[in-house]
C-alpha cells in the first residue's frame, strides 16, 4: 500500500472526504477521530499491516501525518 | 503461565437471566447524540441492552437462573455440594453473595460456598475451579453462578461505557462424570496486573488504593488499552489452548468469546482464521454483559446442536486485571440450555 492509498483508507475509516484531510490534519480537527475512531484505526493497522499498536503508540498519533510516519518508519508502506 | 488439563466433569445445564428493561442505544435520550450513536452501534454491534432497574439486583438475576436450572434438572437443593459465585459487581458488604444465594436457594449447610472476584475472564476460571473441585472426594455437584450488573457502575453521561454494558446473571450446573475416563478439559489462564488502571472502578485519576480515596467512583475504561490488550493476548491464548489439547481448530464447533464488542471479535476471528459462523455473538441484543456474556452466548448465540455427539467449545474471557483465560470443554447433547427474563423479584433473606 502506498502512502496516498493509506491516506484514502484513513479518510474512509474516519468517515471524512479524502480531500478534506491532509498529513497536517490534527486529531482535534476530525470529530470522528475520537476513542472509537482510534479503535477503528488500530484495527485497520492490524488488518492491513499485521501490527497491533500499543496504547502509547496509539496515543502518540496526533495528526494524520503521524499515522503515515508510523507506517513508514516500520517499512509497512510501499 | 498456567496451562492445565483437568478430568472433565459434565455440564448438565446452563440457564441465563436478564432483567426486563431494554435500552435502545439509538433512542433519542441516550448520551452521545444520534449520529455518534449510529456510529457506535455500527462499530460495536451493540444495539440493545438489558439493564437492572429499581430494586432488581445481581442476586435476583442469579437466583432466578439458578432456581430455574435446578428445577429443569430435577436436582434437589440438598444435592449441591458447592456453590461458586463469580462477579465483579457483588456488594455484599462483608457477606459473600454466594452465602446469600445459598440461603435463598435453600442449599444445605453442608454446601461449600464462596465468591470469586473476577470480571470478564471469570467463566473459564470458574470452570477450571469447578472441574478441580469435582476431582475431590465428596464433591459431585457444583453450581457456578456468574453475574454482573455493570450498568450500575458506569457514568451515565459517558457514552463510551454507558452504551456498552448490559446486565445478566447465569447458572451452570456441573457434575462428576463417572464415564469421563481420561477425557479432559483444557484451560489456559493468565494474569497481568499492570493493566489494572485501564479497566477499573475508581474515582477520576486512577484506581482507589486506600480508604482515603475520594470522589465519585465509576467504571473507568481506557478503550484503546483494552483493545490493544485483547488483540495481543487473545490469538496466542486460543492457539496455546488448542495446542495443549492437541485439537485442531477445525475440530472446535464454536469459539465463544467474551462479548466485549464487535470490533474485537471480528479482529480475533480474522487473526485466528475462525469463520464467522463458528464465533457466535449476542452483542446486538445484550451488549457487553461482562463475564456472563460467555454463558449468555452459549444459551442465546444460536449454537446448532446435534444429538449424536457433544459440541466442542472453546470459551475465552478477557478483561479487567488484566486477566484472561480459556477453557476447551464439551457440551453434551442432553445439557439443558435455557434463557429467561427476570419476571419476579423475590424478597432477599
Amino acid at each position: 500500500m502506498t502512502e496516498d492509498e493509506a491516506l484514502i483508507q484513513i479518510a474512509d475509516i474516519l468517515q471524512v472526504p479524502p480531500d478534506e484531510i491532509s498529513r497536517s490534519t490534527a486529531r482535534d480537527a476530525v470529530p470522528s477521530w475520537d476513542s472509537l475512531g482510534t479503535l477503528l484505526l488500530i484495527a485497520w493497522v492490524d488488518t492491513n499491516f499485521g501490527v497491533v499498536l500499543t496504547v502509547d503508540e496509539a496515543h502518540a498519533l496526533q495528526t494524520i501525518g503521524d499515522i503515515l510516519r508510523f507506517l513508514r518508519e516500520r517499512k509497512l508502506l510501499d | 503461565m498456567a496451562i492445565v488439563g483437568s478430568i472433565a466433569p459434565r455440564i448438565r445445564g446452563i440457564v441465563t437471566c436478564v432483567p426486563p428493561t431494554i435500552v435502545d442505544n439509538l433512542a433519542p435520550d441516550q448520551p452521545g447524540g444520534p449520529e455518534a450513536n449510529e456510529r457506535f452501534v455500527a462499530a460495536t454491534g451493540i444495539r440493545r441492552r438489558h439493564v437492572v432497574a429499581g430494586d432488581e439486583s445481581l442476586l435476583d438475576l442469579c437466583a432466578a437462573a439458578a432456581s430455574t436450572l435446578l428445577a429443569s434438572l430435577g436436582w434437589a437443593p440438598g444435592t449441591i455440594d458447592a456453590l461458586v459465585l463469580i462477579s465483579e459487581t457483588s456488594s455484599g458488604r462483608m457477606v459473600p453473595h454466594s452465602c446469600l444465594l445459598q440461603s435463598r436457594l435453600g442449599l444445605p449447610n453442608s454446601c461449600a460456598a464462596f465468591d470469586v472476584g473476577l470480571a470478564c475472564s471469570g467463566y473459564p476460571y470458574a470452570l477450571w475451579i469447578a472441574s478441580s473441585l469435582i476431582r475431590a472426594p465428596g464433591i459431585r455437584r457444583v453450581l457456578l453462578v456468574h453475574g454482573d450488573t455493570t450498568s450500575r457502575l458506569v457514568d451515565p453521561d459517558d457514552p463510551s461505557t454507558s452504551l456498552l454494558f448490559g446486565d445478566a446473571g447465569s447458572a451452570t450446573a456441573l457434575e462428576w462424570d463417572p464415564a469421563a475416563g481420561d477425557r479432559t478439559w483444557h484451560f489456559s489462564l493468565h494474569t497481568d496486573g499492570s493493566g489494572a488502571p485501564h479497566l477499573c472502578v475508581a474515582p477520576a485519576g486512577g484506581p482507589r488504593t486506600d480508604a482515603a480515596g475520594a470522589g465519585v467512583e465509576r467504571l473507568r475504561m481506557n478503550g484503546t488499552a483494552i483493545f490493544s490488550f485483547a488483540l495481543t493476548r487473545l490469538p496466542p491464548l486460543i492457539e496455546e489452548t488448542l495446542k495443549a489439547a492437541a485439537v485442531d481448530r477445525s475440530e472446535v464447533d464454536y469459539f465463544v468469546l467474551h462479548q466485549s464488542n464487535q470490533l474485537v471479535l471480528r479482529e480475533i476471528a480474522r487473526k485466528c482464521g475462525i469463520p464467522g459462523d463458528r464465533m457466535p455473538t449476542t452483542l446486538a441484543d445484550f451488549g457487553n454483559t461482562s463475564g456472563t456474556s460467555i454463558p449468555l452466548t452459549v444459551t442465546m448465540g444460536g449454537l446448532a446442536r446435534t444429538r449424536k455427539r457433544p459440541l466442542k467449545i472453546l470459551l475465552a474471557g478477557y478483561g479487567a486485571g488484566y486477566s484472561w483465560g480459556s477453557a476447551l470443554v464439551d457440551l453434551e447433547p442432553d445439557a439443558v440450555l435455557e434463557h429467561l427474563t427476570l419476571q419476579h423479584v423475590s424478597t432477599p433473606p
